[in-house]
This record gives structure tokens, C-alpha cells and sequence, in this order.
């Protein structure tokens, strides 16, 4: 595995118990950096519901990397059965069949069988017991020991040592796609049109400028937080590092991914006769499945401090995660200090 | 086409002399053989020019890749030595150029391409008048190249060629390759 040893690691932690799938982060993202042809089925920032087959479909199992870390071989998603072909509507004959006898309904072109969140809001288990689902948005992790920089043959992608972001070389890319392979999260992309890859590059400008993300910025919840992991005052270091509750997505993988997860909380399940029976919604086993072992300490964690503040308590956890002032989501200037150019809203 | 054809029996490329980590480890054993077994080769010197002609079997065809990431082109690149000591199979060393010409199945252009070592591959605009014509009749991909002007062949004499089959998603380093340098002068 190739060494990146960084000065800085800009990062970002997503709290789950806030995420409404409303996907403005994604249109946000995909308008700012995803409108040509090539990409069209590109979405660097996606939200999918889980349980759920995810974006692009089975990216947990088509990866490169096993369960132990291992390289494996991984797979390449295809656009009808994986990523599901971006609609075309028939827009113009709805409007032109306003004045005729007969409405024409909106619908896409084709027959499309696959999309992004083609399974929103089913989530699993049995309705009233157990039914559960939650949101997952995902971005590149910008992995301290990045899979699809290890697969480039060509050395078309790189880490900046300045914050850690990870980019790909388009001028020096082939298109070979190993990376889009390797990576075992499928956040590397490849477009179609232009035949090179490409991939989220955390708003870098943005970033430079000292202003987060536009998925976070334009993030309705407030469940994004931006800063540096060795910021001791930023937000990511009290979350990931102190209140050790935000989590990494599959740290199996090892690749050491820089976004992070408050894992969601749910309610009680319930017995046959309608009682709670103290288990979760969605099962343990499913969140350790995403977000390792330490995902019941992290859970514990949150609660006992939730119920601190109910009591009335002081929580510094719990003021961090309501975001009462938003601006300290984002902390990429020095010492902890709100980036330079951010404004405050 | 005035040379003789030539039947090739062609290697897979080694994988594990690939550069990084995943490739090497991902798709070891996948050289046990090649993709594309063999080729025929015919050489022709028209004064000024190369004429290479190459045909090999390739029953599933990909021409067209628009629109879908998970496809790969058929392919086919020549190769000449910059240097008597340029190696072949790893398509060149610092300092040990190769140079030569990329057909795509997906491209009406051809691709001057330039290497020194494994990927380290350049694309370029080919030179004015190289130019080709293709056909895939019976299984097999016929490819004609007609390369005025290429110097480095001129002096040399001896060409490495490489195929990449796109149903098998050949791609980079994934490919079947001539076992040596063929001496053409």
C-alpha cells in the first residue's frame, strides 16, 4: 500500500441522526461540478437509504478490498445495472398536452429498471415491529491510504500533503479505471465523454479559500461538520478524537477514510403485543457492519450525553452536534478559527 | 501487400510487473495466457512508408464505448525501439524510449504514442499521412496501417506490437504482446 504520510488532513463529519435525504446536498454538488454529458450519471455526493442495494448498486460488495483489508479483485459498475442511466422527460409534450384532449403524464424515456435511490425510504423489517431505515450520505473519503491511488499504474492521482485531498491527474490519466475498481467505496467516477476519471475533490478552491464544502454549506439538517483532524478546537478532532462518536465508514477496508459518522440512534423495537422490547430499530449488527466495533461505545455515548442535557445538564457533545451556531460546523482557518472567507449565516 | 504473412503467437503481459499496489496483487494469474492468442502480421515498404497489416481474432467486437463506464475498446498499438536497448515488454526504461502508433476501435484517429517504461505511455496527435483502414470480418479485426515517415522504424527495424481485447476488458497493462522484439527491416 503506498505511504502518504500528510502534513494536514482536512475532513468531515456526517451526523446521521440529522440527515433528512432531502439530497440538497447532492443537487448542490452536482451543479456545481458534475453538468457535463460524460458525467451525467455522477454524483459524488450521494444519499441512499439503508438498508438498501446503495449508489452505485452493491458498491459494498464490488470493491477492492476484502473484508481484512486484502486487495482484491473489484468490479466496474456498468450504467444500466449499477448506477442506472441519468432520465431524459418528456417534458415538451407535457406542456404541449395542456391544450390538447387527452393528458400526457410526465414520465422518463426507456424502460429504466436501476437508478439512484431506486429503493428510498424502504429500508427493512416489519411494520409496526421493527421497520427501520436511515440515510447515508456519502463522498469521497479522501483515504489517508487511498485504494484508487494505489491502483493508478499511470500515477495520475494524488494526495496533497497541504490537506490531504485526494485528485486525479486528468491530463495524465488514461482511463484505465483501476481505481474506479479498486475503490472499495466506488466514489471514483469515469467520464464517458472525456474518457478520464474523476472523482470529489472536497471542493477543493473552496477549501483553499477557507470556505467548507458546497454539500455541507448547503446541508438544510446541519449535520455537516468540516475542519481539520489535528485541530484540537475545530470539530473534528472533538468528535472523532475526544467524544470518540463519529466513526469511519468501513475501517475494515483499511484505508483509513477522513469522513466520518455519528451513527443514528433509533427507537425501541417492538414485542408481538406492542411493547418495546429495549432493541434498537435498526439492529447493531447492521451499524457495526458500516461502522466497525465501536459502534455501541459511540451510540452509548451519545445517548448518555443526550440524556444529560434533558436533564439539564451541560453537553458540550450535545451543543456540538445542534449546531446552535452553525459557523462552528466549519472550522478550516488556523487554531480553530472559522476559515477566513466563510461567512457567517 | 508485397511481405509475407506472418503467424504470431502472442504472451500475456506480465502483471506483475505492473506499477502500484492493486493491479499486481488484483489480477495475478490472469497472464497465464493470453487473451488474444495470436496474429498474423504482413510488412510492406512503399517507398517513404510503412505499410503493417495485422489481423487477429477477436469474436465479441466493442467499437462503441460512449455512454457506459463499465466498456472498453478493442485496441492495438506498434512499437519501435528508440534505442538497440530499448526493452520490449515493459514497453521501454528511462532514458530507452520506444515510440510508435495507437488504433482504437472506438476512434477514427490514430495516436502517436511515446514510452519510457511502464506507464509512463504519451498520446499524441499522429503524424500527417499516417492513416488506417479497418474491418472486422469472420471474428477477426483486419487493421492496415500506412505510417509515412517513421523514422524510429526506419532505423531500427524491429516492431513490438500489442493487442487489447475490450470484451475481456483489456486495458493499460492488461493486454497480449508479442513475445520479443520481430525484426521487420
Amino acid at each position: 500500500m503506498s505511504e502518504t504520510v500528510n502534513g494536514r488532513q482536512v475532513a468531515m463529519v456526517m451526523d446521521l441522526n440529522k440527515c433528512l435525504g432531502c439530497q440538497t446536498c447532492t443537487v448542490a454538488c452536482k451543479k456545481l461540478w458534475n453538468r457535463d454529458t460524460g458525467a451525467d450519471y455522477v454524483y459524488w455526493n450521494s444519499v441512499e437509504t439503508l438498508p438498501g442495494q446503495g449508489y452505485p448498486r452493491r458498491w459494498q460488495e464490488t470493491g477492492g478490498r476484502d473484508e481484512a483489508g486484502g486487495v482484491k479483485r473489484g468490479e466496474i459498475p456498468s450504467l444500466e445495472g449499477e448506477y442506472g442511466r441519468a432520465w431524459n422527460f418528456n417534458v415538451k409534450d407535457v406542456v404541449n398536452s395542456n391544450s390538447k384532449q387527452g393528458k400526457t403524464w410526465l414520465r422518463p424515456d426507456g424502460d429504466p429498471k436501476w437508478g439512484p435511490n431506486w429503493d428510498e425510504d424502504r429500508g427493512a423489517g416489519s411494520y409496526p415491529e421493527d421497520n427501520h431505515y436511515f440515510y447515508l450520505p456519502r463522498i469521497c473519503n479522501h483515504c489517508t491510504h487511498p485504494a484508487c491511488l494505489d491502483a493508478c499504474p499511470r500515477s495520475a492521482i494524488d494526495k496533497r500533503e497541504e490537506d490531504g485531498i485526494v485528485l486525479v491527474d486528468q491530463d495524465r490519466c488514461h482511463g484505465y479505471r483501476f481505481c474506479v475498481e479498486a475503490c472499495p467505496y466506488k466514489k471514483v467516477f469515469f467520464d464517458t465523454e472525456r474518457q478520464v476519471a474523476n472523482k470529489c475533490i472536497f471542493c477543493m478552491p473552496r477549501v483553499e479559500e477557507g470556505v467548507a464544502p458546497a454539500c455541507a454549506r448547503q446541508c438544510p439538517g446541519r449535520l455537516r461538520f468540516v475542519g481539520y483532524l489535528d485541530d484540537e478546537e475545530g470539530p473534528i478532532h472533538k468528535l472523532v478524537n475526544v467524544w470518540k462518536v463519529a466513526l469511519p465508514l468501513h475501517p475494515e477496508y483499511g484505508l483509513e477514510p477522513n469522513v466520518f459518522y455519528v451513527p443514528p440512534m433509533s427507537p425501541s423495537a417492538m414485542d408481538a403485543n406492542g411493547r418495546p422490547t429495549g432493541e434498537p430499530r435498526i439492529p447493531y449488527e447492521t451499524l457495526e457492519g458500516l461502522f466497525g466495533p465501536k459502534v455501541r461505545e459511540a451510540l452509548a455515548t451519545v445517548e448518555a450525553e443526550r440524556a444529560k442535557r434533558k436533564r439539564g445538564e451541560a453537553s458540550e457533545l450535545m451543543d456540538l452536534l445542534i449546531a446552535y451556531d452553525w459557523n462552528e460546523n466549519f472550522q478550516l482557518g488556523l487554531g480553530g478559527a472559522v476559515g477566513p472567507n466563510e461567512e457567517r449565516v | 501487400m508485397a511481405g509475407k504473412p506472418r503467424k504470431i503467437e502472442l504472451m500475456a503481459a506480465p502483471v506483475s510487473m505492473q506499477p502500484g499496489g492493486y493491479v499486481a496483487k488484483a489480477y495475478a494469474g490472469r497472464d497465464k495466457g493470453p487473451m488474444t492468442p495470436e496474429l498474423v502480421l504482413e510488412v510492406a515498404r512503399p517507398p517513404g512508408s510503412w505499410r503493417i497489416r495485422l489481423r487477429w481474432p477477436c469474436p465479441e467486437p466493442v467499437t462503441d464505448v460512449s455512454g457506459d463506464p463499465a466498456l472498453f475498446p478493442d485496441a492495438a498499438a506498434i512499437f519501435a525501439p528508440q534505442q538497440e536497448e530499448s526493452p520490449w515488454v515493459t514497453m521501454g526504461a528511462p532514458g530507452l524510449g520506444v515510440d510508435g502508433v495507437l488504433w482504437r476501435a472506438d476512434s477514427e484517429e490514430l495516436r502517436a504514442i511515446g514510452a519510457e517504461g511502464l506507464g509512463s505511455m504519451k498520446r499524441d496527435d499522429a503524424p500527417t499521412g499516417w492513416r488506417f483502414a479497418t474491418k472486422h470480418e469472420q471474428g477477426d479485426w483486419q487493421l492496415e496501417l500506412t505510417l509515412p515517415g517513421w523514422s524510429t522504424l526506419d532505423a531500427s527495424g524491429r516492431i513490438a506490437i500489442a493487442i487489447w481485447r475490450g470484451s475481456a476488458q483489456d486495458r493499460g497493462g492488461l493486454k497480449s504482446v508479442t513475445p520479443s522484439w520481430i525484426d521487420v527491416g
